[in-house]
């Protein structure tokens, strides 16, 4: 509201344009803790601030591929509180053991939203010989494909000939 | 002054100058408006009711450099920021190694507030090329074990054996 001089000061106007005003500042909604990870400001709406969360699950251990389909050999995973969109981060070190196979590394979200794996967003090691390491890193922006809510990132792994294994395995999960 | 929950004001009671202190001017002291001081910059919950301003920075080195020491070392580039506990960062290069079938690798360590040492566990890693066959590839970490403070992120390389070349070395640090 406007101020006018003369005019008396009521409770409910304090309460309005004051108290209720800051309850909507970002320090209001900040917490100390999240079980999402760093909390980042972002604008909900019209004069609507939210905060969602930046985290990451990581896997030091090695799993075997040995399968053509994403369905066989999956994880690590992470849940996230997010609106229509999110922005994930994965690296993986991927080998086969044979030469010249393809191992793809794909990401799948669960929960309040169904997406399957699909090799067009997925990190990919061809053409290496045998028991050759590839680290590398992919990204993948879920753009208004999300249904709000908690929606769980899973990654998948396949490989088109014989075997091979992931390890090394980081997924960075950024609600938005 | 720190965040004050906004209170509830009651038609009849007499407003003084010490609420008006505590509960507007004090309050509005702690939104990121008033902490907003860089355009460009972030801002992140760094704690109950608390919003800190962070940094998005980068740095990009184009020289190529020669790497034999199969420890990590040769740091290069590197970006400073004021982080709380987390970071997310992106590192990618070019890399080829002159014997084929050979792995250079590039991590990424911090120094300053806190001390972590450059791991294959979050490197990039190219293992099974061609001889001088280069690769331009990325990965990502999110450092979520930081002292909050000035912390530098370096760019850190090494070999498994024999020697390789990296150029066009480029790292981005989202302080948070």
């Amino acid at each position: 509201m406007t101020f006018v001089n003369g005019t008396a000061l009521t409770a409910a106007q304090l309460n309005t344009h004051l108290r209720d005003n800051l309850r909507e500042t970002f320090p209001a909604i900040a917490s100390s803790t999240s079980p999402y990870g760093a909390q980042v400001c972002q604008v909900r709406g019209r004069n609507k601030l939210v905060t969602y969360g930046i985290d990451s699950v990581t896997n030091t251990g090695t799993i075997q591929i040995r399968s053509s389909n994403y369905t066989e050999a999956v994880g690590p995973s992470l849940s996230m509180l997010t609106n229509k969109s999110a922005l994930c981060i994965w690296s993986v070190s991927l080998d086969s053991t044979v030469d010249n196979a393809a191992t793809y590394c794909s990401i799948a979200v669960s929960g309040a939203t169904d997406i399957d794996y699909n090799d067009l967003w997925s990190l990919q090691r061809d053409g290496a010989p045998l028991s050759n390491f590839v680290r590398a890193g992919m990204i993948k922006m879920f753009y208004n494909e999300l249904n709000p809510g908690v929606n769980t990132f899973t990654l998948g792994y396949r490989i088109n000939n014989s075997q091979g294994s992931a390890r090394h395995r980081e997924l960075i999960v950024w609600g938005l | 002054m720190a965040w004050t929950s906004p209170k509830t004001f009651i038609s009849g009671d007499v407003l003084t100058a010490a609420e008006l202190n505590v509960h507007l001017r004090d309050n509005l002291n702690e939104t990121a408006v008033a902490k907003a001081t860089t355009a460009g910059r972030i801002f992140v919950a760094s704690g109950a009711n608390t919003v800190a301003q962070r940094e998005v920075a980068s740095s990009f080195t184009q020289a190529s450099i020669n790497i034999t020491g199969t420890s990590y070392g040769s740091s290069g580039p590197t970006v400073t920021v004021t982080t709380g506990t987390r970071a997310l960062v992106f590192y990618g290069c070019h890399m080829r190694h002159a014997t084929a079938n050979n792995a250079p690798l590039m991590s990424v360590s911090v120094s300053g507030a806190t001390t972590i040492a450059a791991d294959d566990a979050w490197a990039l890693i190219s293992d099974g090329q061609p001889a001088l066959n280069p690769i331009k590839a990325m990965s990502a970490r999110l450092f979520k074990t930081l002292n909050a403070g000035s912390n530098t992120f370096n760019m850190q390389y090494r070999v498994a054996a024999g020697n390789a070349d990296f150029e066009r070395r480029e790292l981005v640090v989202i302080a948070l």
